[in-house]
């Protein structure tokens, strides 16, 4: 079972790197998929270049998620922000529940084309699954743990950062994971506005009906989130091994 | 020395502890004894301040509690608690080293100590030091949780129901244990349970608490022989008495010259156990021998019963 999905995941991994490096390789496969002579392998532009500006976005927007989530999920949880959560509730929701799509229509009139408008729906897009997450690990460590971090003589923040946050941290993790995610698909929307990405080659597919651009396109966001999500699978999963619980 | 006077402690309209003193002498061993809900764990948590009393005042060694930051205090005292909260993240030398880690004492004084106790506790420090806490047995997890509290070499001691998570065989070697380490390191313990035999077997006092109130504050054997009418006595339990105090006195002292036939019984074990013994073999008399096997005389059963009478 561990040995299949090894092979898998280097299945994956070789299929990605073939699309990105080696386009021309999958011509005989993509090419009955055109009409009138329209080239099969996507042409205006290097697949890697669009490949790293993707994952570039979804990083950084990623990260201003993840800031702003455990930020605010610590705060909400500490006395004094405890009269904050439901506002913060509200709000990260209010964000999830807002389409993308709205969110670029919104933004686009106010900070112009380009990156920003799509880093400003990545954000709020991704800022529910972390926030949830961290309030989640923080609410989960047990209250022994906590009475005695208490009884030792530990500060509010010594009590934070080394008993909360390390025990919270998988849980923090997965949440990362499930934002990231859902980021990577999503962030294909930012084309729209003209910010660089992958989403550029499904869209020139759709615009004209060339379905071989649209699968390549897919494919590839498809390959990333698979394999992102495993290796994020695989650091939380030695995050929870030294938080001390005993995963199998 | 502890002095608590007229503590309350109110939560909205309730009051949880009520005008409460009390006062422990250093190097003895008081047991807070009393139903869930008598605020005997409130009491105690407003002793190292994780409870700020509403009225009233502690001194630990005449100096009022208010007048050191909370933080401060708590490191200065031993804390174990039900469950023991060992981090699960941190090993087990790095558990007990907590406080002395907050003291930020210099990491060769923490080491030496950590293994120092380590061996007090029958913890190999080569096989335990680097082990998680989820890998250990419970009973070596509440030796590592006192282990912990007793690194920063406190005088006063605060355990709250320390060895309710454990099954009895381990726990009444656990308990023995606690006080072959008090009496040998003298600290002060207040030790928080619900188990009044508990509360006979550890205190050198024993302070019986009911809806925030102190209801009697004596010795094991007076609490025994004379509880305070109403919840004491039925804390204490009528039927079984006699038999708690018997298990107060070793046969040592109750051992009178003469002989006897049969296998004969440490001079060390409690009366309980000696009537136990005098009942499964059905013997009206054993001998008793001292430690290093001599023979210091007989223990009877009449005298036994005079010893039991006493109390009822």
């Amino acid at each position: 079972m561990r040995w299949a999905a090894l092979v898998a995941r280097f299945a994956a991994l070789g299929l990605l790197l073939a699309l990105l490096l080696a386009p021309d390789l999958f011509k005989p496969v993509l090419e009955p998929l055109t009409e009138n002579g329209a080239p099969p392998i996507y042409n205006e532009g290097s697949l890697l270049d669009l490949t790293l500006d993707h994952l570039a976005l979804v990083a950084a927007s990623s990260l201003i998620a993840a800031i702003f989530g455990v930020v605010m999920g610590v705060f909400v949880t500490r006395p004094a922000g405890a009269e904050f959560l439901p506002l913060s509730r509200t709000i990260v929701n209010i964000g999830q529940t807002f389409p993308p799509v709205a969110v670029l229509a919104l933004a686009v009139p106010a900070v112009g084309f380009g990156v920003e408008p799509t880093m400003i729906a990545l954000v709020l897009y991704g800022l529910l699954p972390i926030f949830e997450n961290t309030l989640t690990g923080l609410k989960q460590v047990p209250a022994a743990t906590l009475e005695a971090a208490d009884g030792m003589g530990m500060s509010g923040l010594r009590r934070l950062i080394s008993v909360e946050l390390p025990l919270a941290l998988p849980v923090i993790l997965a949440g990362l994971r499930l934002s990231v995610v859902i980021n990577l698909g999503t962030a294909t929307i930012g084309s729209t506005v003209a910010a660089k990405g992958l989403g550029e080659v499904i869209i020139a597919g759709l615009v004209s009906s060339n379905t071989a651009f649209v699968l390549q396109g897919g494919v590839i966001v498809a390959l990333l989130a698979v394999l992102i999500y495993d290796a994020l699978g695989f650091i939380e999963r030695g995050a929870a091994r030294r938080a001390g619980r005993s995963t199998p | 020395m502890i002095e608590i006077d007229a503590v309350s402690r109110y939560f909205g309209d309730n009051a949880a502890v009520e005008d409460l003193s009390l006062s422990v002498a250093r190097g003895t061993i008081v047991t807070l004894v009393g139903t869930s809900g008598s605020g005997k764990s409130t009491l105690l948590r407003m002793i190292n301040r994780l409870i700020e009393p509403s009225k009233g005042s502690i001194l630990i060694d005449g100096r009022d509690t208010r007048t050191v930051p909370g933080e401060k205090l708590r490191r200065g005292i031993g804390y174990v608690i039900q469950g023991y909260g060992l981090f699960p993240h941190w090993t087990v030398a790095r558990n007990i080293a907590t406080v002395p880690n907050l003291l930020n004492w210099d990491a060769r004084r923490t080491e030496r100590r950590v293994n120092e106790l380590l061996a007090l506790f029958e913890l190999d420090p080569n096989l335990h030091a680097s082990k998680f806490p989820h890998e250990l047995s419970g009973g070596q997890q509440q030796r590592v949780g006192v282990a912990r509290a007793l690194a920063a070499e406190p005088s006063l001691l605060l355990m709250d129901e320390p060895f309710g998570a454990l099954d009895p065989i381990i726990r009444a070697k656990a308990q023995e244990d606690l006080l072959t380490l008090q009496r040998r390191l003298g600290v002060t313990i207040v030790l928080v349970t619900h188990d009044m035999e508990e509360a006979i077997a550890l205190g050198d006092r024993i302070a019986v608490m009911d809806r925030g109130r102190l209801l009697q504050y004596a010795s094991p054997a007076e609490v025994l022989a004379r509880p305070a009418p109403g919840f004491v006595q039925r804390l204490v339990g009528d039927r079984e008495r006699p038999f708690r105090l018997l298990s107060l006195t070793k046969v040592a002292e109750c051992a009178e010259p003469g002989e006897a036939a049969g296998e004969p019984i440490s001079d060390q074990v409690s009366l309980r156990e000696a009537l136990s013994d005098l009942l499964a073999r059905g013997a009206e008399a054993l001998p008793v021998a001292a430690a290093d096997g001599s023979s210091i005389g007989r223990i009877t059963l009449s005298a036994l019963l005079a010893r039991a009478r006493l109390a009822a």
